[in-house]
C-alpha cells in the first residue's frame, strides 16, 4: 500500500469514526500497539468496480460494543450494545470504505460494496495482520485497531 | 397530517438511527415499516401504503437500485418519493438514480439537522425542533 493510501485509509477512518460514533482515534504504526488482551473481532467488506478488493479491520469486542452504544446514544453496558455490536462494526466499515473510494478514485467510478462480514478472531489472526507489513495501526481511547485495504491479485 | 415510513437497510443500528433521527426532527410519524433489504421492501409496500421510503444503495438479496427499479416499473409506485441514505459517492451512480425518480439523496454519515431538513423538503413539512 503506498503511503498515500495508509495515510487516506487512517484519516478517513478516523473522521467516520468522530462523525457516526463521536469516538476519536490517532494514528499509530502497528509494531508499536499494545497487546489486544481480550476478545477481538475481524470485520471485512468488499468492493467491485474499476477496480476491486477489500477492507479488512481488527477491533477489540469492548470496543465494538462502545461504537454500538454510541451511535444508538445507549450506555456500553447495555444489553442492545452488545446485541448491536457486530452491525455497528458492520456499519462503521460500510461508511469507511463508502468514502474511501471516493477519496481514492474520486466521485465518478461506481463501486459496488459487499455486505460487512464481521466475525470472531483470534491472537493468530492479529498477529498476521502485524506481520503483513501494510496494515494500518489506529488507537481509539488507548485500544488498538488494526486496518488492511488490499486490491485482489496483491 | 402524519406520513407512513419505509426505512429500508440492511443494518438495524442504521434504521434506528434513521427513525430516531425523524422523531428528533419531529417529522409527523403515522406508521414505521422496517425491511432489511429491497425484496422485503416491495413486499411491505404490496400490503401498505407508504409516503416516503428511505433506502440505502448497498444490501444483500436485493440492492437498492435493483428496487427502485422495479419502483419506477409500477405506476402507483413511481409516485412514491424516495430519498437514499447511503455511503454512496458517485455522481455517475446518483444521477442514475435520479433518472428513475429518486427524489433526495442524503449521504452517510449524516448530521440530524441535514437529514431532517432534507426530509422537510420533499414532504412539504415545517422543522418544529
Amino acid at each position: 500500500m503506498s503511503d498515500t493510501t495508509t495515510q487516506s485509509v487512517q484519516e478517513v477512518f478516523c473522521e467516520v469514526l468522530a462523525s457516526l460514533a463521536f469516538m476519536f482515534g490517532d494514528p499509530a504504526s502497528p509494531q508499536d500497539l499494545p497487546p489486544m488482551g481480550e476478545p477481538a473481532m475481524m470485520a471485512t467488506i468488499g468492493f467491485r468496480g474499476p477496480t476491486a478488493g477489500n477492507l479488512t479491520l481488527l477491533a477489540p469486542r469492548s470496543l465494538a460494543q462502545e461504537l454500538a452504544a454510541n451511535i444508538l446514544g445507549i450506555e456500553p453496558d447495555e444489553d442492545a450494545a452488545g446485541e448491536q455490536a457486530s452491525d455497528a462494526l458492520g456499519e462503521l466499515m460500510n461508511v469507511t470504505l463508502g468514502r474511501l473510494l471516493t477519496t481514492i478514485s474520486g466521485d465518478a467510478p461506481v463501486f459496488d460494496l459487499t455486505p460487512p462480514q464481521v466475525s470472531d478472531a483470534n491472537d493468530e489472526q492479529w498477529q498476521q495482520f502485524v506481520e503483513a507489513g501494510d496494515a494500518v495501526a489506529v488507537l481509539i481511547e488507548d485500544k488498538p485497531v488494526l486496518l488492511r485495504f488490499t486490491l485482489d491479485g496483491q | 397530517m402524519a406520513f407512513n415510513i419505509l426505512i429500508v437497510d440492511d443494518s438495524k443500528v442504521v434504521r434506528s438511527i434513521i427513525e430516531k433521527t425523524l422523531r428528533m426532527g419531529k417529522i409527523p410519524l403515522g406508521e414505521l415499516y422496517f425491511a432489511g433489504n429491497g425484496k422485503e421492501a416491495l413486499e411491505l409496500i404490496d400490503q401498505h401504503w407508504v409516503d416516503v421510503i428511505f433506502a440505502d444503495i448497498n444490501m444483500p438479496v436485493m440492492n437498492g437500485v435493483e428496487m427502485i427499479e422495479k419502483l419506477s416499473e409500477n405506476g402507483v409506485t413511481k409516485s412514491i418519493p424516495v430519498i437514499i441514505v447511503s455511503t454512496e459517492g458517485s455522481t455517475t451512480r446518483i444521477e442514475h438514480l435520479k433518472s428513475k425518480g429518486v427524489t433526495a439523496y442524503v449521504r452517510k454519515p449524516f448530521a440530524p439537522e441535514e437529514f431532517n431538513s432534507v426530509v422537510n423538503d420533499v414532504l412539504g413539512t415545517t422543522n418544529n425542533v
